[in-house]
């Protein structure tokens, strides 16, 4: 098994995916109908599931074999899945014409600075991998 | 009390005895999981138990470092069984491990404190 594209990363992509296009679609359906009081929900479940579904698949990747990588592959799917639907629905004008312009761009900056931060924390914690393996984890 | 504070130690003490006991195992011959796990029940007395499952995630560990290396083979009944060995990164490991941290048991000076009244 390889420890860069595994069997539970592919999984937790097409959760992601699922997931990241029905927040969308209920997101903008909701601006669409000016439900404003009831726009805090999709996000709001859309996060509790990602954190149960990158948990699962997080677990489960770790009990087949322990890749060091304080989750860095599970957040760069997250962010290019993300990205990738939300611009490809904005593009095909799937989204609500009541989301600010520019939400995604903004958005993009915000979660790139993050996914930058979690990229050189990873490269520090490389230091400690045999093989992509942290040297705590192999003889546990 | 005594017995409180042997039950902690041992638990202590037998939690990173796994890896060298499988070592052990592979160096007496290859073997497939069950064969692993009774010979590590059988050869340490009893006192390390192990679940099929933490030898398995731990050979998947050592195969992916090329520390052991399998061999299908057919079983007496049902499907190909994976007959693991010790690489000769895996056996250089497991004779610098000995020559570090066991050796030392068969100092005289040690031998004689090992030795109970």
């Amino acid at each position: 098994m390889k420890t860069t594209i595994t069997k539970p990363l592919v999984q937790f992509i097409l959760v992601t995916t699922l997931l990241t296009i029905l927040f969308r679609i209920s997101l903008s359906e909701l601006l669409n109908n000016q439900l404003w009081n009831l726009v805090f929900i999709p996000p709001l479940i859309y996060f509790i599931l990602m954190y149960v579904s990158g948990r699962f698949f997080g677990i489960k990747e770790y009990e087949y074999l322990p890749i060091g990588d304080i989750g860095f592959r599970f957040h760069l799917s997250t962010f290019v899945v993300f990205f990738t639907v939300s611009y490809s629905m904005s593009y095909l004008e799937y989204m609500s014409s009541s989301e600010p312009k520019g939400i995604i761009d903004t958005t993009l900056l915000i979660w790139g600075i993050l996914l930058f931060s979690h990229f050189v924390f990873y490269q520090k914690f490389k230091r400690n991998n045999i093989k992509g393996i942290n040297k705590e984890d192999i003889f546990d | 009390m005594t017995l409180d504070l042997l039950n902690s130690w041992e638990e202590t003490y037998k939690k990173g005895q796994l890896t060298l006991w499988i070592f052990l195992s592979l160096k007496d011959g290859d073997k497939y999981v069950d064969e692993i796990k009774s010979f590590i029940e059988n050869m340490s007395n009893n006192t390390i138990s192990c679940e099929e499952q933490s030898i398995y995630r731990s050979l998947r560990k050592y195969l992916h470092l090329g520390i052991v290396e399998f061999n299908l083979k057919e079983g007496n009944k049902g499907p190909e069984r994976k007959y693991y060995k010790l690489t000769e990164l895996g056996d250089n490991l497991l004779n610098q491990f000995i020559e570090r941290n066991i050796d030392l048991f068969y100092d005289e000076k040690i031998k004689k404190l090992l030795k109970r009244k």
